[in-house]
């Protein structure tokens, strides 16, 4: 952790629905520096989504948000009235979302709904706000820009329309750029392409961005440092290389290991090897178990971890969640699955 | 290896859509000139982006629609036009599990009438033998008995996809037509559904037309793979082969574009310009070489058409040159 003051601090996040019953995000701290990409990956109902939400202040009622520290840039958070955050909203930070096609207005053309953000935030006469608006489409990769202001979402398709949401998020500048799931609904090859985008933006720009997913490829191809989160809580933060290689919490072992991509290579040797899934589900509003969220699905539960939640401990800027953390390299414990036991791992001090 | 279970030479199936009051109909190719075999206990995945025909394929497979040109069989009937009592035979040998387990599932009914309607509309069956099968498919899908009264509101997508398998094999079908099956489901619990789609292809001796737009999971499940664009086959052969050295360009940028874990795996950085043409007015000659980086003027002169290059078909002129 940096001395520097952090672009996006929070630290000890709750986000709680049906009046505390369920904690959606259960005292998750994060911090994202400035120029960095970080990723955060889980499966669907793990409260990535919701987190971000929470920060920026768009949850609304039945939902709680709590904090020690929600601050952006110095700002706080938690303490501004909704007329500061309007402001900072789509200025300081911008937001992509999923579905492209459901998140612009099917009523306005593309044109207007950028033009809107720039005119809420900066001001200017018609014929600037026209110009400005021509060039962020130029620089998203929008071919023939000024026909395409006249566009309406439906007579786009789905890449076409992520890139004007891109194109909407980035025209004030924003310090920090929150993408949730900005591929999930493209193709491969588009995909790809706005990634790529996305990716050479944040480059050009010095732009923070937090890349919300639940692709495995995807932030390991762009992030600089992956949290994995699940039941509401972060398991696991490491900088992409390592947490890839050495995974530490055996959720993250366990996923990595279930990717067909992993399981692809004794494909090839003629076999038809079973890939090792982890058992059991994610929990849920009802049957969130004691101690450690994840110890009725792992390999490695022990009494303790029935008993006690274990924190997240942080050693050289790499954190996990467990009392019995992995060491060794994942080549090791992929190499002991496919011999057909379960994905066995040596924990530490053991 | 043992006879094939589904033959189809040249399927193509086109679509006649009204461009407006005054304008003439134009002819839509959304399946052209497609050839395969596939022997039991196979996997064929198909592969290719939104609106290259992967799903109308599955629609002439199933039986849902029949092709315009071309024929198939199945179990050694033809089923090209098919009708009456044959077509009703046919239907039995081919089943479909749907990409979304939350819309395939009809939310009013319980597991029990869900795995038991196709037998009740199939077979002669009493209610006593319909719920001893329904419960025992129940237990090959790992389902607990318990289940067997629930709605499907009340199962987690995993659980549903296995209810939807579930069905599918009611009949005992030959050929199951799985269209994406994993795209809607968490990773973890994706390798839970697909191992128990191959185990069951194993114990059933099932042919799988496996629609996939996720190439590791092709890699790990099929045993041949289809690669199409616009409607048309452009690399179809052995897995392994088309993995190891895939020939054409398109197959390479797939290839290319899918996010990898390992950057051993990854393939070398290659972003496909542009996005696939409209299929009412497609390119002339390839219909690929608006976006393909090695494009010559043959491509736009000429179509090209699957030849045999490398152990495998290819539809490319300069396949094996580049």
């Amino acid at each position: 952790m940096s001395d520097a003051v952090s672009l996006l601090e929070i630290d000890n996040l709750t986000v709680t629905f049906a009046g505390g019953a369920f904690r959606a995000v259960d005292g998750l701290s994060l911090t994202v520096e400035e120029g960095e990409v970080l990723g955060i990956v889980g499966e669907s109902g793990c409260g990535k989504s919701v987190a971000m939400l929470a920060t920026l202040g768009l949850i609304g009622y039945p939902g709680r948000v709590s904090a020690s520290t929600l601050r952006l840039a110095g700002q706080d958070l938690l303490e501004i009235s909704p007329r500061q955050r309007r402001r900072i909203l789509g200025k300081e930070v911008a937001m992509v979302f999923q579905e492209p096609m459901s998140s612009l207005n099917p009523c306005f053309t593309v044109g207007y709904q950028i033009m809107e953000t720039l005119r809420t935030h900066e001001g200017g006469t018609r014929k600037e706000l026209r110009n400005r608006t021509v060039e962020l489409l130029q620089q998203v990769g929008i071919p023939s820009p000024e026909k395409r202001l006249r566009a309406f979402p439906h007579q786009l398709s789905g890449g076409m329309n992520q890139r004007v949401m891109i194109a909407m998020a980035i025209a004030c500048n924003p310090r920090l750029l929150i993408a949730d799931e900005p591929t999930t609904a493209l193709d491969v090859t588009i995909q790809k392409q706005i990634l790529e985008l996305l990716l050479n933006l944040q480059r050009e720009r010095g732009m923070a961005m937090v890349l919300i997913t639940h692709n495995m490829g995807v932030v390991a191809e762009s992030a600089h440092r992956v949290a994995v989160m699940y039941a509401g809580q972060v398991v696991e933060l490491q900088p992409s290389g390592s947490l890839f290689n050495a995974p530490r919490h055996p959720y993250t072992a366990a996923l990595l290991n279930s990717l067909p991509e992993r399981g692809a290579p004794v494909a090839a040797l003629g076999a038809r090897p079973r890939l090792p899934s982890i058992s059991g589900l994610v929990p849920g509003q009802f049957d969130r178990p004691g101690g450690c969220l994840f110890h009725p699905r792992c390999v490695l539960a022990h009494t303790r971890c029935t008993l006690e939640n274990p924190a997240l401990e942080t050693v050289d800027a790499k954190g996990v969640r467990c009392h019995t953390p992995l060491t060794g390299p994942l080549a090791g414990v992929w190499a002991e699955a496919t011999s057909g036991q379960p994905a066995a791992v040596i924990p530490e001090g053991q | 290896m043992s006879l094939p279970v589904l033959e189809a030479r040249g399927l193509t199936r086109t679509y006649r859509i009204a461009q407006g009051l005054f304008k003439p109909r134009v002819e839509l190719f959304a399946l052209a000139n497609v050839s395969f075999t596939l022997s039991p206990g196979r996997t064929l995945g198909v592969v290719g982006e939104s609106g290259c025909g992967k799903s109308t394929l599955a629609r002439l497979i199933t039986l849902v629609e029949p092709p315009t040109a071309g024929e198939f069989s199945l179990d050694g009937l033809p089923a090209a036009g098919a009708q009456g009592a044959t077509l009703r035979q046919l239907r039995r040998t081919v089943q479909m599990v749907f990409q979304d387990p939350y819309g395939s599932l009809n939310p009013r009914k319980k597991v029990a009438s869900i795995l038991q309607e196709p037998l009740k509309i199939n077979t002669t069956l009493n209610p006593g033998e319909r719920e001893a099968a329904a419960r025992e498919m129940m237990a090959r899908v790992g389902l607990r008995p318990e289940h067997y009264g629930r709605y499907p509101h009340m199962f987690s997508g995993g659980q549903r996809q296995r209810i939807a398998v579930a069905r599918a094999l009611m009949l005992r079908p030959k050929v199951v037509v799985a269209d994406e099956p994993l795209s809607a489901l968490d990773i973890s619990i994706q390798a839970q559904v697909l191992n128990l789609l191959m185990e069951l292809q194993e114990s059933f001796n099932l042919a799988y037309l496996f629609i996939s737009h996720d190439l590791s999971v092709v890699r790990l499940i099929a045993d041949e793979v289809l690669v199409m664009y616009l409607g048309r086959p452009v690399e179809q052969g052995a897995r392994d082969d088309i993995f190891r050295e895939p020939l054409h360009p398109y197959t390479r940028a797939l290839l290319a574009s899918t996010p990898r874990v390992d950057p051993s795996l990854r393939a070398k950085p290659f972003v496909l310009k542009g996005e696939p043409p409209s299929p009412i007015n497609p390119p002339s000659g390839c219909a690929f070489r608006v976006r393909c980086p090695h494009a010559v003027p043959t491509c736009a002169e000429s179509r090209p058409e699957l030849a045999d290059v490398g152990g495998r078909k290819v539809a490319c002129h300069l396949a094996g040159q580049v």
